[in-house]
């Protein structure tokens, strides 16, 4: 790859602040836009009924809303972007590698119990067993180990924030297969408007579960705690991304059904409540890692060093720093640096 | 905090630098001046999405960087490797943990099952046994099973369904224990008419279960959950037994993993009231000797006969006996007292073939005996196979060729002879017996001098009764048929195998060389034409029949001239009157005049059927042109190889 040209760019603009915070509104847009279209569309065909969805199109509509949510994700990292292409990478190993082997292994540990096993009731020890510790461990486990043994390692994985971004690629990825298998699914019936809505909010649900194992993944990277507290501070990580997937599944059936109806928009609305918390909750975290960042701009942190990471306003100052924006080559010769500096 | 802070501990430290370092070679560092990085390296013009899809593109390079990436971290080199796969070993176990903790929690509860002398635990879950009506046979036509009378005891028919997949059922049968001891033929009839011809079973073993023998069958069928439906293969699981009175049989039904879980959970558990104390299928204690090849050559031609009556709608097997293949149109040589006892034939027999030497007969064909030819006074019967298991019209076309059986030319038998008795007595097991005997001398029916049966000390038991006799050159000599019991001078009981000898066989013999399709009522051995419709002009045929050897003249031969266009393929005895146009029967000076005129001109073929010498069919044997005299002898005379 050549070396980008030295430009000097006014770091204060307001051109760019307004493309960045534009590109995240358009984001949620045309998230909006997604779901409104498939309600559009059902209301124009005269759908009344579930629709059989064809492999394309069930890849579309778990796709698109996926892609949409990767791109808001990937703009979080403010300070020091991470390249594009391991972004896309990663979250294709999430989809195509990691959600394929976490099936396959929960469905050997645990085949399907038909319904008629446990009734109706949700919260009984099997069911509470199965979708935290054998689902819900098993898919963050995967996940966990898409990114601990590719870009964990890599130079470009060079702060905190970045076990957030790239855990949520995975888990954008992850939610993309699981998404796509539900739409095809259940004899490959679904409700066009709530499947479209169930997937643009159980995307941002996983990639925050994800999100949450990022953030203890990205603190026990650049810790200086001993190995042990280490390694449980993972393995803690591991459990409570497991309790919080677990959780959102049981919960989402639970307010789903009741008797033997089904309110698919009363899952959405939970799934929506619950992706909201988690991603707030880690946002808060991310604006901490991102107020500590070894990126940001030495005037900026001095001026935020009053109040750190908590100021809305200085936020939005970093959003709109633009000279470090990705440059994946130049940030990796600095971060060799870093990384020899604290040897 | 103005660096990234670098991992604790210098081992990690050092790895760190490892992947940084091969990185260096293709990463141009410049230093930035400024302290920033530029923001990209293409102009403002390029829009958000462009970018994307540009940098989307360069998946290339990220695929080498992963693989890069992933090589060095599973390398021992990594920062933490050892404690993160301590990290990830340990999730993983508990991931394992508890999909073993989520199997066990729902894995059904058991529940006790017991009635009728039988218990056994079952799965809770459960749907309420369903009582079910017992199947008609698909064999044979019958009024419908009659339902148990209300509070009625036996017979007792449930059906379980699993509550998980309907697929997954458990019968339970309980009826009066069967009259013959052959269960295992009993119990293979019973699931052959019930699933008919798409039925396939492994071969039964016997399990002992708490002192108890259980029969273990595994098959598969054909089923169709609803009429129309496609038919789907099924696979099951029967464990049967039987003590003093009663019948025992439980079938699983289901997916084979399903299945043989199930079994794993229910057999163990297997219970029964009353115990015979006796083996359910008792096995030879003797081992079956070394035969010569001639004789192994006999076992396909050896076959299982099971007699089945008609029972409240459902076909129960109620005796068995041998069966020696004579014909290649798969006609079978048996006792009449395998068939029926007195005047009473039972329903059907059904035809078991050899399969291999330590697995029982498989069941494959069915008749009647009502329309097989039957000797009571020589205790032998000629039957063959017109139904398959289905009910549906059966050849040896359709179900493969039986192989008939080499018939011996007659010869003397002289007393010290070895001779070799094939059959499948119920003592042995179900598999072919094979058994060893001398001839020991002739005896009469009455037991004083005569030669109505062969005498062997060979230990013939019940079942044995049809099988064939062979000597040691592979001939059939006889027909094994009976056992004399009589005290000895010095007390003890000495057993007389009885061997009826092929040659009074021979009028069946002569049946099976003519042609003969089954048919009801027509037991008779008589091959003489009762009401044919005779043509009222013709010529008048005479000739005189003569015994090959030595030209002397044979008496009460019977010749017969058949329709214009009938094959000697076609010739069937009970279709005489249908096929026969003139007839005529030879006196004791051979000379035979035919009753009935033979028109002209035609080409006719010719028999001449007469006891004891080998029937003779010729096709297009009588040719009568125009202008034949009216009396006309076209042969001069007809030669008769003896049998």
């Amino acid at each position: 790859m050549p070396a980008p040209p030295n430009r000097a760019l006014p770091r204060w603009s307001l051109r760019r602040a307004r493309l960045l915070v534009g590109s995240k509104l358009a984001l949620v847009a045309g998230l909006v836009v997604f779901v409104g279209l498939a309600w559009l569309v059902e209301r124009l065909l005269g759908l009344d009924g579930p629709v059989r969805l064809s492999p394309a199109l069930a890849l579309v509509v778990a796709g698109v809303p996926a892609s949409l949510w990767l791109a808001f994700f990937y703009l979080q990292d403010r300070h020091e972007p991470e390249p594009m292409h391991f972004v896309a990478g990663v979250f294709l190993l999430g989809g195509l590698v990691a959600a394929p082997i976490a099936d396959f292994v929960i469905y050997q540990l645990a085949p399907p119990v038909p319904f008629a096993q446990h009734g109706l009731t949700p919260f009984t020890l099997d069911r509470i067993v199965h979708a935290v510790l054998v689902v819900g461990l098993g898919q963050e486990l995967c996940k966990y180990v898409a990114v601990r043994y590719t870009i964990y390692t890599s130079p470009e994985f060079d702060e905190p924030m970045d076990g957030v971004v790239y855990m949520m690629a995975v888990g954008t990825g992850f939610a993309v297969w699981i998404n796509y298998h539900r739409l095809q699914g259940q004899g490959g019936s679904v409700y066009l408007s709530t499947g479209a809505a169930q997937v643009v909010v159980t995307t941002p649900a996983h990639a925050s579960f994800a999100g949450w194992l990022g953030y203890v993944l990205g603190r026990a990277k650049f810790t200086r705690r001993r190995a042990l507290s280490r390694g449980v501070l993972l393995f803690f990580g591991l459990l409570g991304a497991a309790v919080l997937n677990g959780q959102f599944a049981l919960v989402e059936q639970r307010v789903t059904t009741s008797g033997f109806g089904t309110h698919a928009w009363r899952g959405v609305l939970y799934a929506a409540a619950v992706a909201v918390a988690v991603f707030a909750v880690l946002m808060l975290l991310v604006q901490r890692l991102l107020a500590e960042s070894p990126f940001r701009k030495p005037e900026v942190a001095a001026a935020a060093g009053k109040a750190v990471g908590s100021d809305d306003d200085d936020d939005d100052d970093d959003d709109d720093d633009p000279d470090v924006d990705d440059a994946p080559v130049g940030d990796g010769a600095s971060d060799r640096g870093g990384g020899e500096g604290a040897r | 905090m103005s660096r990234p802070e670098g991992p604790d501990g210098p081992e990690a430290a050092d790895a760190e630098t490892a992947p940084a370092a091969a990185a260096a070679d293709d990463a141009a560092a410049e230093p930035d001046p400024a302290g920033s990085m530029p923001l990209a390296a293409e102009d403002d013009d390029e829009t958000l999405a462009g970018r994307a899809w540009r940098r989307a593109t360069t998946i290339g390079p990220a695929v080498a960087d992963v693989t890069r990436h992933v090589a060095h971290a599973l390398g021992p080199a990594s920062p933490y490797h050892r404690h993160d796969v301590i990290v990830i070993a340990l999730a993983a176990a508990v991931v394992a943990a508890a999909g073993f903790v989520h199997r066990r929690l729902v894995e059904p509860p058991l529940e006790v099952f017991e009635t009728r002398g039988l218990r056994f635990t079952r799965p809770a879950t459960w749907l309420a046994p369903e009582e079910v009506a017992l199947v008609s046979p698909r064999l044979i036509a019958t009024e419908p099973p009659a339902p148990r009378p209300p509070g009625g005891e036996l017979p007792y028919h449930v059906v379980y369904t699993s509550t998980l997949d309907p697929e997954v059922r458990m019968e339970v049968r309980i009826e009066d224990a069967p009259t013959w001891r052959n269960i295992l033929a009993g119990l293979e009839l019973d699931r052959r008419t019930r699933w008919g011809e798409l039925y396939g079973g492994d071969p039964s073993r016997v399990l002992t279960i708490a002192g108890h023998d259980w029969l273990r069958t595994g098959f598969r069928y054909a089923h169709a959950a609803e009429k129309d439906d496609e038919p789907r293969i099924a696979h099951a699981v029967e464990l049967a037994t039987v003590d003093r009175t009663r019948l025992y049989a439980i079938t699983l039904h289901g997916p084979p993993r399903r299945v043989e879980r199930l079994e794993r959970m229910i057999a163990p558990s297997l219970r029964v009231a009353s115990h015979t104390g006796m083996p359910l299928v008792p096995h030879s204690s003797r081992l079956s000797p070394s035969y010569p090849p001639s004789v192994a050559r006999h076992f396909p031609s050896t076959v299982m006969v099971v007699v089945a009556d008609v029972v409240d709608g459902r076909l129960r097997a109620v005796g068995g006996g041998s069966g020696a293949v004579v014909g290649a149109d798969g006609s079978i040589l048996t006792n009449h007292h395998v068939l029926g006892a007195g005047n009473r034939l039972h329903d059907v027999f059904v035809i078991g073939r050899f399969v291999a030497i330590d697995q029982p007969p498989r069941l494959v064909c069915a008749g009647r005996p009502a329309a097989s030819k039957l000797q009571p006074e020589l205790d032998l019967a000629l039957i063959k196979c017109d139904l398959d298991l289905d009910g549906r019209p059966w050849s040896p076309s359709l179900g493969g060729p039986l192989w008939p059986a080499l018939i011996g030319a007659r010869g003397e038998l002289s007393p010290g002879q070895r001779l070799w008795v094939l059959g499948y007595p119920d003592v042995g097991g179900g598999s072919l017996r094979i058994l060893q005997g001398l001839v020991e001398g002739f005896t009469s029916e009455d037991g004083t001098m005569g030669r109505d049966y062969i005498k062997t000390d060979a230990a013939l038991s019940h079942g044995n009764s049809g099988g064939p006799v062979i000597d040691d050159a592979g001939e059939l000599v006889g027909i094994a048929t009976a056992e004399r019991r009589r005290i000895g001078a010095d007390g003890t009981m000495i057993r007389d195998g009885l061997v009826r000898p092929l040659a009074a066989a021979s009028a069946l013999l002569a049946i099976v060389r003519t042609g003969w399709t089954p048919r009801l009522g027509r037991t008779s051995v008589e091959l003489e034409p009762t009401a044919i419709d005779a043509e009222a002009e013709g010529i008048r045929i005479s000739t005189r029949v003569v015994d090959a050897a030595n030209s002397q003249p044979v008496a009460n031969a019977l010749l017969m001239v058949l329709r214009p266009g009938v094959t000697p393929a076609q010739v069937d005895v009970n279709r005489l009157d249908d096929l026969v146009i003139a007839w005529g029967r030879s006196g004791a000076s051979g000379e035979v005049f035919l009753r009935q005129p033979v028109p002209t001109p035609g080409t006719y073929t010719v028999m001449v059927i007469v006891d004891g010498y080998v029937p003779l069919i010729g096709g297009d044997a009588l040719r009568l042109a125009e202008g034949t005299p009216p009396y006309y002898d076209p042969w001069g005379e007809v030669r008769l190889e003896a049998q």
